[in-house]
């Protein structure tokens, strides 16, 4: 599994090479806090490797429009290699935040995707709350 | 370019005057349901611009007033005077953490201060409550809304560099859903693959279709952070017009950037058109068919037209690239005064036309270049108000600001400039003028004090006026306090006015007690000092009890003026003509003939003058009929004795420099059209350094 380091550990940071080609059926764990920059590198392998992906969001309650747009650039590339991505222990705000940004993934397959993942997460965290944080830009 | 993160404070310091100007407002108004709603808009704008740019503390503070705002706009809490207080306090507080991504200790203190004695006067309010804001903010702005729903067909594209910036799009996203009902289409064509995308670039755009009550103006200030850097069109779906239905499809895809317009044109001239198949039945001929689609062209044309003039209705541009676009003209209007001249000396009716043509755009363009710098003084009046309002409060005085004019303009860089004498006056006014309640109540006075601020036009000056209602000025305490400060003798013999102008002297205070407001003697004299610099002047009238009245006169810009130009000698030198009364004669032969200086009678009134040309030291004999330019310095008349008067003339203000800063006499230079320099004089400093040199 590879993980992504949060973007203030530095050392964390430097103990994964660029370059490090992706196992096949790799997840990539993004962390709460993450810099794009490592995202996209480690994210660039998938290009080299014939696998599927999974992003991992397990601790990740807020994305921003950059990272899903990162996200729809690899699902764009998986998919015309006939290869799928899969988002995985999304958070009920990051599904908002994906379903917000519009039909950004077109397959039907990842739309009922984040539906089913939305459905889990609505019976798992009902007793989740929407902060002022999170209702920033209002 | 500006930085987006320039606009947004930018922006948001506009805001925050919005919402200073409409919280003061209510303060005398409560049930101003106008001034609520601007107060709530802005301090939601606010917000909106700190989540986009990531700024999440701010936010959450602004949140929580925002919620506040909003009880009041439900009518669950009423907005009084400590409500009011808060909001105010808290204004400026967001003003200076504007630029702070995340809040320091300090600030973190000083807005959970803030919040405790908000949520203390707004004891409804708690965390559940504010956690709610999603709610709040939907049904805040459902109860703004209009009755009628509208459809808006919204597009944008964000600027490349849009997440390099700081820039989130989902906050905007998210606005537009509470708007109403959303439908988002992705436009991810320009999307690359993974390892030709750089991840901190932008490459969406998004066709939006949005059912709302909101009116246009609403949905426009969603993007106000960005409106510069992203293409964005919002257009109404007029659902009553038939016409929108006509070519739906082709319309919708080109919109969509599907496909090219020219596409449709091909597809559709392709197949049997309706014209062509009517024509071949025989129920219309071809010319109505030709009448028909020019019509249809025109009223496209028209309304696209009309979409991009509302679309460019106005550009933000910095100061900066104004001050060089004046510089420009300014050197503009020189070249053009120089080819003038050389277009006099030569026979050339190609020239003398051309020189004539390029007069006239070059005066055009400088009154147009002189309008772009103009701005209302009613911004500077604006936060006079607060002042007002503080002061009021700290003093225990009972006071209220009026104001006139606030549509009146002036050079921005004069305007800027003017803030802080004003603000003194202001203060003095207030301080030592106004008395508390308790005299006023007992010398029959209304209770509540009053200044007046108003600005108008005179002549081609500005003139703004300090007035208010009360005490005013003590001449014997002035008198007595000037002597005991060595600027008079005792046995000196001033009128009212003269020991008014005393004032303005250095180190001159009477007030009783030094307070943090006023009375430290510092002040007047710098008050007085920066309005001759803006090429001003400054009098004062006093009645005992009834008030004092400070009037400010100044020029409109300081770029360029209109000049009175005279000679000394073979030198040339300029009068600002605001100052200008008129010009007349003296001959040797008159008895008010004087070496340096006299006094010259107008129509039976003396009016003392300075001759240049002794002041300037000129060694050579003087001409058989000088000539003596009487001009108005303040409420007096002074006369300057010329060698000639040559005429009008369009001065392009120079700077004299950094060597000449102690040189007083003189606020600048210009370039004539041969090339020389004319110096201009600068009658007030001039008239006192004479006066303070017998």
């Amino acid at each position: 599994m590879t993980t992504i380091s949060k973007k203030d550990n530095k050392a964390e940071t430097s103990a994964l090479p660029e370059s490090k080609k992706l196992e096949p059926s790799e997840t990539i764990v993004i962390p709460e806090s993450f810099d794009i920059r490592e995202v996209q590198a480690i994210a660039k392998s998938v290009n080299k490797i014939d696998s599927n992906i999974l992003f991992d969001f397990k601790d990740c309650s807020e994305i921003d429009s950059a990272a899903i747009q990162l996200v729809a650039s690899t699902h764009k590339t998986l998919l015309a290699k006939s290869l799928s991505l899969n988002l995985f222990n999304l958070h009920p705000d990051v599904i908002q935040q994906m379903k917000l940004m519009g039909n950004l993934f077109s397959d039907s397959q990842l739309i009922a995707q984040l539906d089913e993942r939305q459905a889990i997460s609505a019976e798992s965290h009902n007793d989740v709350q929407v902060s002022p944080q999170q209702d920033k830009g209002k | 370019m500006i930085a987006p993160l320039d606009i947004f404070q930018t922006e948001a310091r506009e805001h925050l005057e919005k919402l200073e100007s409409a919280l003061l407002s209510l303060e005398s108004s409560p049930s101003d349901e106008e001034m609520l709603n601007q107060a709530f808009r802005s301090m939601h704008t606010i917000k909106g611009g700190a989540g986009m740019y990531g700024f999440d503390d701010l936010t959450e503070f602004t949140h929580h007033l925002e919620s506040a705002l909003d009880k009041v706009r439900k009518s669950e809490i009423n907005i009084n005077r400590e409500l009011i207080g808060i909001l105010l306090d808290a204004g400026d507080l967001i003003n200076d953490l504007l630029s702070k991504l995340s809040f320091d200790a300090h600030q973190r203190i000083l807005t959970s201060q803030l919040l405790t004695r908000l949520f203390e006067l707004v004891p409804i309010m708690s965390k559940q409550d504010t956690d709610q804001q999603g709610e709040l903010i939907e049904t805040s702005i459902q109860s703004s809304v209009q009755d009628e729903e509208w459809v808006y067909r919204i597009r944008f594209t964000p600027d490349l560099h849009t997440f390099e910036n700081g820039f989130d799009v989902l906050p905007v996203l998210r606005e537009l859903h509470e708007f109403g009902q959303c439908v988002v289409t992705t436009q991810s064509s320009k999307l690359p693959t993974i390892d030709k995308l750089n991840a901190e670039h932008c490459y969406l755009s998004w066709d939006i279709i949005l059912v709302t009550q909101h009116a246009q103006e609403t949905i426009q200030e969603t993007f106000m952070f960005v409106e510069d850097d992203w293409d964005i069109t919002i257009e109404i779906i007029d659902l009553h017009d038939d016409s929108e239905d006509a070519d739906r499809v082709g319309e919708l895809l080109v919109r969509r950037n599907i496909i090219s317009p020219q596409a449709v044109e091909q597809t559709l001239s392709s197949r049997n058109e309706l014209g062509h198949m009517l024509i071949d039945q025989g129920l219309v001929n071809k010319d109505e068919i030709n009448a028909a689609i020019a019509e249809q062209k025109l009223v496209r044309e028209l309304k696209s037209h009309k979409n991009i003039n509302n679309q460019d209705a106005t550009i933000r541009v910095p100061a900066g690239k104004l001050d060089s676009l004046m510089n420009l003209v300014g050197e503009l209007v020189i070249v053009q005064a120089r080819l003038n001249q050389v277009a006099t000396t030569v026979e050339n009716d190609h020239i003398h036309s051309i020189a004539e043509e390029l007069e006239m755009l070059t005066t055009e363009m400088r009154d147009e270049t002189f309008n772009i710098r103009m701005m209302p003084i009613g911004s500077t009046f604006g936060r006079f108000r607060r002042l007002v309002r503080d002061l009021s409060n700290d003093l225990d005085k009972s006071i209220e600001l009026v104001t006139f004019g606030a549509q009146t303009e002036l050079d921005k860089m004069v305007l800027d400039k003017l803030s802080d004498p004003l603000i003194h006056l202001i203060r003095n006014s207030i301080d030592h003028g106004i008395e508390d309640p308790s005299t006023r109540t007992a010398i029959g006075k209304p209770e509540k004090g009053r200044v007046t601020l108003s600005a108008f036009h005179s002549d081609s000056q500005v003139v703004i006026e300090i007035q208010d209602d009360g005490k005013g000025l003590d001449t014997q305490k002035i008198f007595a306090k000037a002597v005991e400060k060595n600027i008079i003798q005792a046995s000196a013999s001033l009128s009212d006015s003269e020991i008014f102008s005393l004032m303005f002297e250095p180190g001159l205070s009477t007030a009783a007690k030094v307070s943090d407001i006023s009375g430290r003697g510092v002040g007047m004299d710098v008050v007085k000092r920066s309005i001759n610099e803006l090429g001003g002047s400054i009098s004062v009238a006093s009645t005992p009890n009834v008030g004092t009245t400070l009037t400010i006169k100044l020029p409109t810009t300081l770029a360029i003026i209109e000049g009175l130009m005279v000679s000394v000698e073979s030198e040339r030198y300029v009068l600002p003509l605001s100052c200008v009364e008129e010009c007349i004669e003296l001959n040797s032969g008159s008895k008010q003939y004087a070496d340096k200086h006299g006094l010259v009678e107008v129509r039976g009134e003396l009016i003392p003058f300075l001759n240049l040309r002794s002041w300037f030291q000129s060694q050579s004999a003087r001409p058989e009929i000088e000539q003596i330019v009487v001009a108005h310095i303040g409420d007096e008349k002074f006369g300057f004795c010329v060698d000639e008067v040559i005429g009008q003339y369009q001065t392009v203000i120079k700077q004299l420099g950094k060597l000449y800063e102690g040189v007083v006499g003189y606020s600048g230079a210009t370039i004539l059209g041969d090339g020389t320099v004319a110096i201009i004089l600068d009658p007030q400093a001039l008239i006192e350094y004479a006066a303070s040199n017998e």
